[in-house]
């Protein structure tokens, strides 16, 4: 009794419109100190060029999910999308896939965080001890690493307030620091004269630029937390669109403005060659605020790759809530704790799954964010591919749930509207997927087992509690819409959702009396 | 180090952008309760208004008024002139010339006015015993979800202020009923 009791408590809505920014904020932000230097290092001058073209498939994928998130104000985000438009079996693929995210992003960001802080402890920083058969293992990094993971979990684990509070302040903070930085820049210190002389003299080859491209897409995350965090964000329908569309906005400003202002300030190279610290190595660089701007900048990156890595704890423990809750995965794992109502065991073991990863990269033989980055890619690039199938797929099949947020350009066919640029979505994300396979060594053996694993484990679970397995549960989805609308006390959208389907209960009565 | 004109530009616009961006997604719309929810869109509800129609200037007004509830939920407007047909005769039976001449240029005027606000019209001539009757058989075909009915102002006949018409439909109304008189 106590067991299914505690089964009904539901995640707290605590979000506000600033809290939800920074849950995506938190994500994308981060990337800029990770994934700078990775993208220079491959698209050398032509390095905005490689974030513009990753900020087009951006833009697609963050309006599809702009749209569903405010129409569907669920966790699960596109893994929730893909199961209502397509079907439970692709909404499995879809987690599996962001779940590999999440837990990559735990894994990479914790690292980074720890990585930035032994900017103040070079002998921790260059520490390097063989275990066996595996050489040159940091295993003080590591052991950083770990701890920061499980310090995330228990964070989460104890609640969302503490967590979102925890977003808000530093997600703020590391706002003010970053246009500090390009402002700065650009006002004092940027020549585009030099900025144009790498552009044409140091333009990579297609290959280069392609793999450019393709680490450059890991900031797309954070838009996919926004969606995470609706069923906790107060107001969701309202909220999400906004904070969705400010996204948007905000992360391509950041994205572009990093290396625009970094080639117009020091050689490609020497960004490239900090790779762990670019962005700090940026800020040296800069008139009046240099001398500090190194340590303030590690200080500042160990905060936000910890925001991150939080994100990511919060993104799949509310992703394996969603999952078990639609029947995907096991009921254990929604769980949600009486006294935190918080879904304690997701948080728990897929922490646990990211520590695994991060023990995994430090013994790869390689560097281990160079590993963790080569995998970050292809898990969302696959979900978002679903997502935005997902978007038409819904248009389809759902004309009449209210969005509060409509993907622009459609073209009508009777009441179906077909977004025509989440037609562009889908081909850009799957020419993505088709890039990250070709061009990523490790994520194209390991990242579709991955996915293989996850779908083998999904057939045996289906089987054994008898559930269809290609087919989907039956679901009142109009029911379950109501239900999510009157809970998050959107009434506008709640009455329009009622009316909608008081009237078509009418006009399919209609045939009906005609054939008696 | 010399500032560059466009760097100092780039970095206004930058924070311009920031700025008002933040701005616009902070500034949230108040939320509707749920009795003003339930209140305005129940009105957004009708998606089909039935328009009863004589060659009068009082039922054309109705097609502009229910046309004007329609405007925001794209409702479609049924305009339908019935025409009473005694019971000496067969419902079928044919009428003279003129009725049906009368009613189509009635139909036609209002179908004008259903175009001007850019909605959907649907035409119909129905034959009924009682006016009454045949409102409420078209309302029950179309599925309308509201009827705006137009009446003459009548004031020698008060308390008797409505039609027979009107005093049936009110009696057992087929959907939401608005009706509209204008004092003389």
């Amino acid at each position: 009794m106590e067991e299914e009791s505690s089964s009904k408590v539901k995640l707290r809505r605590e979000i506000s419109v600033w809290g939800s920014f920074c849950w995506g904020y938190a994500d994308v932000g981060a990337d800029v100190y990770v994934a700078l230097g990775l993208v220079m290092a491959a698209a050398q001058g032509a390095t905005p060029l490689a974030f513009a073209i990753a900020g087009i498939v951006y833009i697609f994928v963050g309006l599809a999910y702009t749209e569903m998130a405010s129409a569907y104000p669920v966790a699960g985000g596109g893994h929730y999308f893909t199961l209502r438009g397509l079907g439970d079996f692709w909404g499995l693929v879809a987690g599996a896939a962001l779940m590999l995210d999440y837990t990559v992003d735990v894994a990479l960001f914790a690292m980074a965080s720890a990585g930035y802080i032994n900017f103040f402890f070079p002998a921790a920083r260059e520490f390097a001890d063989s275990l066996g058969l595996f050489h040159n293992v940091n295993l003080i990094w590591l052991a950083e690493t770990l701890v920061l993971i499980t310090f995330l979990a228990a964070l989460n684990v104890k609640g969302i307030r503490e967590s979102s509070l925890f977003n808000e302040v530093l997600g703020a903070l590391d706002m003010v620091m970053e246009a500090s930085i390009i402002v700065i820049g650009f006002a004092f210190a940027w020549r585009p004269e030099l900025f144009l002389h790498q552009w044409h003299n140091e333009f990579p080859t297609t290959k280069q630029l392609l793999y450019a491209v393709s680490i450059a897409v890991i900031s797309y995350v954070g838009l996919e937390s926004v969606s995470q965090a609706a069923q906790e964000t107060v107001r969701p329908a309202t909220v999400v669109p906004r904070t969705s569309l400010a996204l948007i906005i905000v992360v391509l400003m950041f994205a572009l403005a990093f290396p625009t202002v970094s080639l117009g300030i020091v050689n490609w190279q020497d960004i490239a060659q900090r790779e762990g610290d670019p962005v700090a190595y940026l800020a040296t660089h800069l008139p009046y605020i240099g001398f500090l701007a190194g340590p303030m900048a590690a200080i500042l990156a160990a905060t936000i790759v910890l925001i991150s890595a939080n994100t990511g704890v919060m993104g799949s423990s509310r992703l394996a809530y969603s999952m078990a809750e639609l029947g995907l995965i096991s009921d254990w794992l929604s769980h949600v704790h009486p006294k935190f109502r918080t879904p304690v065991r997701s948080i728990v073991f897929f922490a646990g799954v990211a520590a695994a990863q991060a023990i995994f990269a430090f013994f790869s033989g390689r560097k281990a964010m160079e590993t963790m980055a080569n995998m970050y890619a292809f898990g969302a690039m696959l979900a978002y591919f679903l997502s935005t199938m997902a978007l038409i797929a819904l248009r389809i099949k759902e004309p009449h749930t209210p969005r509060p947020y409509k993907v622009p350009f459609n073209i009508r066919f009777g009441e179906v509207e077909i977004p025509v640029l989440g037609v562009f979505g889908v081909i850009g994300t799957f020419a993505m997927v088709v890039i990250v396979l070709w061009t990523h060594e490790i994520a194209r053996i390991t990242r579709p087992l991955w996915v293989v694993a996850w779908i083998a484990y999904y057939v045996w679970y289906r089987r054994k509690t008898d559930k269809p397995v290609f087919r989907s549960i039956p679901r009142n989805w109009d029911e379950e819409q109501l239900a999510i609308l009157a809970d998050t006390g959107e009434w506008e959208l709640y009455e329009r959702f009622r009316i909608e389907i008081e009237r078509r209960k009418r006009l399919a009565k209609k045939p009906q009396q005609g054939q008696k | 180090m010399q500032p560059h004109p466009l760097g100092v530009l780039i970095a206004i616009g930058f924070l311009v952008t920031l700025g008002l961006t933040l701005l616009w997604m902070l500034r949230l719309p108040q939320p509707m309760p749920k009795e003003v929810a339930r209140a305005v869109y129940s009105v957004e509800a009708a998606r089909t208004i039935l328009v009863p129609i004589l060659e009068l200037f009082y039922s054309e007004r109705a097609v502009e008024l229910a046309c004007r509830l329609g405007r925001l939920q794209n409702a479609t407007i049924v305009l339908a002139y019935t025409i009473e047909v005694p019971r000496v005769i067969s419902l079928d039976a044919p009428l003279p010339k003129e009725i049906n001449e009368r009613a189509q240029k009635a139909l036609e005027h209002a179908k004008q006015i259903v175009e001007r606000h850019e909605l959907k019209a649907v035409t119909d001539i129905v034959r009924a015993r009682e006016a009454d009757e045949g409102i409420r058989r078209t309302a029950k075909t179309y599925q309308a979800d509201l009827i705006v009915l137009g009446v003459e102002f009548a004031e020698n006949r008060v308390p008797s202020l409505f039609t027979r018409v009107v005093d049936a439909l009110l009696r057992r109304p087929p959907c939401e009923l608005i009706i509209d008189t204008m004092p003389a």
